[in-house]
């Protein structure tokens, strides 16, 4: 025995549907913007989640970008200053501009990402083509500068304005592009610059792993602390105080314990390891226990990478246990 | 605000620590509390004197018994003539705290030895001590090298050679009007006649 089927695309049906949509948004307080950028994420997940359509969509997107960038070579030596500029910083600001936009509506709020990178990129290089095409004298460390210190602020403000992650990434690179070359620029001992740096970029991080920024927090717990690590070692490096490198490395475990942060953990075990190859070259390589001393240290190597296994799965569990934070 | 400084004192601290050590460093070098008094005696230095000590390089510059400045030659061929660059001569003036670039003699003959006075040096009296009369001792050191931190956040763009009159750790930088990069520099001597600049 055969059922009716409901015919889902009468006239009446739809009616009542819209209907039942209406009352649903009214009692919920839902937006028309709140039910369209609900129906786009769906239809998209339907069409786009296999990763061949978003490779294409990667590729397509680099294709233009690269397009562009041969535009504009291919035609450089024939423009005049002003051209240059516009062709350089017009789609900087205009990606940034869409990007803004992209923001306001739930929709298109995944190209943001994009939109802003291309933006970091375009920007400076049409400000540094301002800068060379308008300006006088050879002093590119202040043309630097400024371009960093503008970009800085701008992405930091509308950050401010958006709490869009990535707004905080690209503003975060561009104000540690600024102090960097003010710190060069104020004549900074490169010891101090280097160990000054790496540990504003680990406080840094540190606030942002704390934030739901934290997606980001990983790759600056990984440029702070390779930078400290690094900048330790070019201090004491074939000098007697070279043993600090072990505490240093020590402590960076330690503190990716507390912070749970695996990637800090990355850079503490290799570190450790670093210093341990560093002290057996330096320091026993040329005795008759080397071989002995070789053996010690694979030991050593295999004790501290099973401690560093360890360690990683206590953060795991820690964190999996830790409260979700706003 | 108090609660905000307090919730969010390792960002703000983070943030500012490049920023604090920018303005330390900014003072310490433009407003230096120095117990003692800056150099009192002129300098003569080299500067891009890298290969003063190859037997093959044909350039020297030295102090004659009497005590004055002095441009020698030495011959060599053609080929070896061309990879080595002229020695920088420069006269450090306290007064004025700059330095001054000492133009060389032109060379006569490039296939004979020669001997030339220094015209911009005529009747300055040189001493070759290390130490000049005050106490100072002409330093250099290299900046740039840089480290990992430098290389990805725009350090090292000043770097090159840097020169310094020393004494009780105290340094007194000597400024160019543009930083020398390249060079490896000495020191020729302390102007010690206090007639000329």
């Amino acid at each position: 025995m055969r059922y009716p089927q409901p015919d889902t695309h009468s006239k009446e049906s739809k009616a009542q549907a819209l209907e039942q949509i209406g009352t649903l948004a009214r009692e919920h307080g839902i937006t028309l913007d709140e039910i369209g950028a609900h129906l786009t994420r769906v239809s998209l997940k339907d069409k786009s989640s296999t990763w061949l359509t978003r490779l294409l969509g990667y590729v397509g997107a680099v294709f233009v970008f690269g397009g562009l960038a041969l535009y504009m070579a291919m035609i450089w030596d024939d423009l005049n200053s002003g051209a240059r500029v516009i062709i350089t910083f017009g789609p900087g600001i205009v990606a940034f501009m869409m990007g803004i936009i992209t923001l306001k509506d739930e929709r298109f709020k995944a190209a943001s990402t994009p939109l802003f990178l291309k933006a970091s990129i375009l920007q400076p290089l049409g400000m540094f083509v301002f800068l060379d095409e308008y300006s006088e004298g050879d002093d590119t460390q202040l043309a630097a500068l400024i371009v960093f210190g503008i970009l800085a602020v701008q992405y930091s403000l509308s950050f401010l304005g958006f709490r869009r992650t990535s707004l905080l990434f690209f503003g975060y690179i561009f104000y540690n592009a600024f102090a960097g070359i003010l710190m060069d620029r104020c004549e900074v001992d490169e010891d101090v610059f280097g160990v000054g740096m790496s540990l504003s970029v680990l406080m840094v991080a540190w606030s942002i792993d704390r934030s739901i920024h934290k997606p980001i927090a990983a790759f600056w717990y990984f440029i702070g602390g390779l930078g400290l690590i690094w900048s330790v070692y070019d201090i004491v490096d074939h000098s007697p105080s070279d043993i600090v490198l072990l505490p240093v490395s020590i402590f960076m475990m330690w503190v990716s314990v507390r912070m749970h942060s695996r990637t800090l953990l990355l850079v503490g075990t290799f570190g450790l390891l670093g210093f341990l190859t560093y002290y057996t070259d330096e320091y026993f390589k040329d005795v008759t226990g080397w071989p002995i001393a070789l053996m010690l240290m694979g030991l050593l190597l295999i004790g501290i990478s099973y401690t560093a296994v360890q360690l990683s799965h206590k953060i795991k569990r820690d964190t999996a246990l830790l409260p979700p934070e706003g | 605000m108090k609660g905000f400084l307090k919730e969010h004192f390792v960002l703000i601290a983070g943030l500012a620590l490049p920023l604090f050590l920018s303005a330390v460093f900014f003072f310490s070098a433009n407003f230096p509390m120095n117990a003692i008094d800056p150099p009192r005696y002129a300098a003569v230095f080299v500067h891009e004197y890298y290969y003063r000590n190859n037997p093959d390089y044909p350039y020297k510059v030295d102090i004659n018994e009497k005590g004055y400045a002095e441009f020698h030659y030495y011959p060599v061929t053609d080929e070896k003539l061309r990879n080595w660059n002229l020695p920088a001569v420069y006269l450090y003036e306290p007064k004025k705290r700059k330095v001054r670039r000492i133009e060389l003699p032109k060379i006569p003959d490039f296939k004979s030895e020669a001997t030339l006075p220094i015209a911009d040096l005529e009747g300055v009296k040189i001493n070759t001590s290390k130490t000049s009369p005050d106490g100072f001792t002409f330093v250099q050191d290299y900046k740039g090298s840089g480290n990992i931190m430098t290389h990805l956040f725009g350090g090292g763009y000043s770097g090159g050679y840097r020169y310094f009159f020393v004494k009780e750790s105290h340094r007194f930088p000597i400024e160019f009007e543009t930083s020398p990069f390249y060079g490896n520099g000495d020191l020729i001597g302390w102007v010690v006649d206090e007639d000329t600049p």
